[in-house]
């Protein structure tokens, strides 16, 4: 019986130590690895390439997407960098992911690394050229789908009219908006101009990235070195175009806190809930208390009873006063 | 016979509550001598400064201690005085059950209020040391008698009837705090022959999730709409309604008193197999 036993036990454990093998030898296949110097990542043969823009790419946290730990392909890249994963989007894997690293050099990062195949289409979005464009207003609270569309033609037609003038430190004292190529999947966009506001007289005017060279336009405050440098700024001869997007500016959502606030009660479900609660069981808790009292033969009982009883009395007329004074 | 009940349990609380008094007085000095070596900037002598915050940390805590201290001492009479060999004794005084209850549950009620107000007395002693250019200081009184007029302001012209209600309230929640430990002891001690102060203890967590999860289900079920409905309603509607929900809350912590009192005679009784 014991050597029975003894051989179930191997067997079993054989069986588990299999269950576990299987799957991390897939595993080991479907890993995520940075390559050296994260100079690429690999996945299920695939190798990604980062993305390079001399302008901020935005990631659209809207869009579905999983973590996946990230493996580095040697210790030295494993040592340089304390934390690393990979966003991956469903159904577009061979696309684009975003690849988060944190190090003690360059702090915390994020970056695009891209599907061989799509690497030409990205670069282009790289430089700000896409057949999709957003403008987002200043509530859009990270909705990307509540973003105002243009087309390539539209932005064409809109650089075609009268130009201003102005150094671009006066740009930032104006009400301004980012513009973002967007690609296909809706993953990333890339800041590629600005749509900026006259304060009076609502004209629009859009400043094109692609027209200088210089990196003043990267997000990162530093713009004491450009202050002084002319830009041009294409004003909007569409009226028709300039009233939709300055409604679309104006236009704020429903109040986000609005939710908190019940504003529509259900009356008829509140009103039956507290009249059985405070009502109802109080009534019932007087009658036995009345009843008790009439009963009992133990007159030590009596006082509890009519205490119970008084509160049961009080208990009522709140309620009923209650109900009164809100009917 | 009822005086001489309640003098001896004052006297059994008094025996060691004094001690605690004593001491609570003596800490909330100290506490506000440390506040005062605290309060001294931009001295060389660091390490009596840390010595004196952590003093004046402790001193608060001495002095929140002690309700819990007279807490301590209530149950201890309580549990020894009814269910130990003291016991036996007990209930063969020639009193009713009822008056034993009420002499501890009174003896509680007075110990609780002193001791609240001995909290009070201490803090005041604390900061009259520790900050006295605040506390004697003849603005910091007007401010308060202000903040008390705008809080009873508050009220519109019900401001009598919401300080009787909030006594009330007071009373009914104090009496029933000692009540609702004594049922838990009186209940430990019926069930159980042996460690009856775990099962004190299990019991009085179990029955308070009980009632927390009770009152969670009032609070879902409709009191939210109900508020929401009162603060919609004009100022003087508002007040009145409001006062009315405080009547429900002294109903029902009445309520409760009544039922806990009864559970609790009934088990001394059943203790006792008067059934």
């Amino acid at each position: 019986m014991k050597k029975l036993f003894s051989i179930l036990l191997v067997a079993v454990l054989l069986a588990l130590s299999l269950c576990a093998f299987i799957p991390s030898i897939s595993a080991a296949e479907d890993d995520w690895v940075l390559g050296p110097y994260a100079e690429y990542v690999t996945h299920s043969g695939k190798t990604y390439y980062p993305l390079e823009s001399r302008y901020y790419i935005n990631r659209n946290y809207d869009m579905d997407y999983y973590y996946r730990d990230l493996e580095f392909a040697d210790e030295e890249t494993e040592k340089r960098y304390e934390e690393s994963s990979v966003s991956v989007y469903p159904g577009a894997e061979n696309i684009i992911v975003a690849v988060e690293l944190e190090s003690e050099r360059n702090g915390y990062q994020e970056r695009f690394y891209v599907g061989p195949s799509h690497i030409e289409k990205y670069e282009k979005l790289a430089e700000g050229i896409s057949d999709k464009y957003a403008l987002y207003n200043d509530y859009f609270y990270y909705d990307t789908t509540s973003a105002f569309k243009f087309t390539p033609e539209v932005l064409e037609t809109w650089r075609q009219g009268s130009v201003e003038t102005l150094s671009l430190d006066s740009v930032f004292y104006r009400d301004y908006y980012y513009l973002y190529a967007r690609d296909e999947l809706g993953a990333v966009e890339v800041e590629c101009a600005m749509v900026i506001r006259d304060y009076y007289t609502d004209d629009l005017y859009l400043l094109w990235y692609n027209e200088y060279d210089s990196s003043f336009f990267l997000n990162d405050g530093n713009l004491d070195s450009y202050k002084e440098a002319d830009v041009n700024l294409y004003k909007l001869e569409d009226e028709v175009l300039r009233e939709e997007i300055i409604t679309y500016l104006d236009t704020e959502p429903e109040d986000e806190l609005d939710w908190l606030v019940v504003e529509k009660v259900n009356e008829t479900a509140t009103l039956v809930f507290c009249s059985i609660v405070f009502g109802v069981l109080p009534l019932g808790a007087f009658g036995f208390s009345v009843v008790m009292l009439f009963v009992l033969k133990d007159k030590k009982y009596i006082r509890p009873y009519a205490v119970i009883a008084a509160g049961s009395l009080l208990v009522t007329f709140a309620f009923v006063s209650v109900l009164l004074i809100l009917i | 016979m009822f005086s001489k009940l309640l003098k001896h349990d004052s006297r059994a609380i008094l025996k060691y509550w004094w001690i605690g008094a004593v001491v609570s007085l003596c800490i909330s000095a100290l506490g506000g001598v440390c506040m005062q070596i605290n309060s001294v900037e931009y001295t060389k002598y660091s390490a009596i400064i840390a010595l004196a915050g952590v003093g004046t940390f402790f001193a608060i805590v001495g002095i929140v201690l002690l309700p819990m201290f007279t807490e301590v001492l209530l149950l201890v009479r309580y549990y020894k005085h009814f269910f130990t060999d003291e016991g036996y004794l007990t209930f063969t005084l020639p009193v009713k059950r009822t008056q034993l209850l009420d002499s501890k549950l009174l003896t509680a009620f007075i110990f609780n209020t002193a001791s609240i107000l001995l909290v009070a007395i201490n803090v005041f002693i604390m900061f009259s040391i520790g900050i006295p250019e605040v506390v004697f200081d003849a603005r910091t009184w007007q401010d308060l008698v202000e903040g008390i007029s705008d809080f009873f302001n508050m009220f519109g012209g019900y401001s009598v009837p919401y300080i009787l209600l909030g006594i009330l309230i007071i009373i009914a929640l104090l009496l029933q705090q000692s009540l609702f430990v004594f049922a838990c002891i009186t209940l430990a001690s019926s069930i159980v022959k042996k460690h009856k102060i775990l099962a004190t203890i299990g019991i009085y967590y179990g029955a308070s999730i009980v009632f927390a999860i009770l009152l969670n289900i009032l609070t879902i079920g409709g009191f939210p709409t109900v508020l929401m409905l009162i603060s919609q309603l004009g100022e003087s509607s508002y007040i009145v309604a409001e006062m009315f929900i405080l009547v429900g809350v002294l109903g029902i912590l009445t309520l409760a008193l009544g039922g806990i009192y009864l559970f609790v005679l009934y088990l001394l009784d059943r203790r006792l197999n008067l059934e």
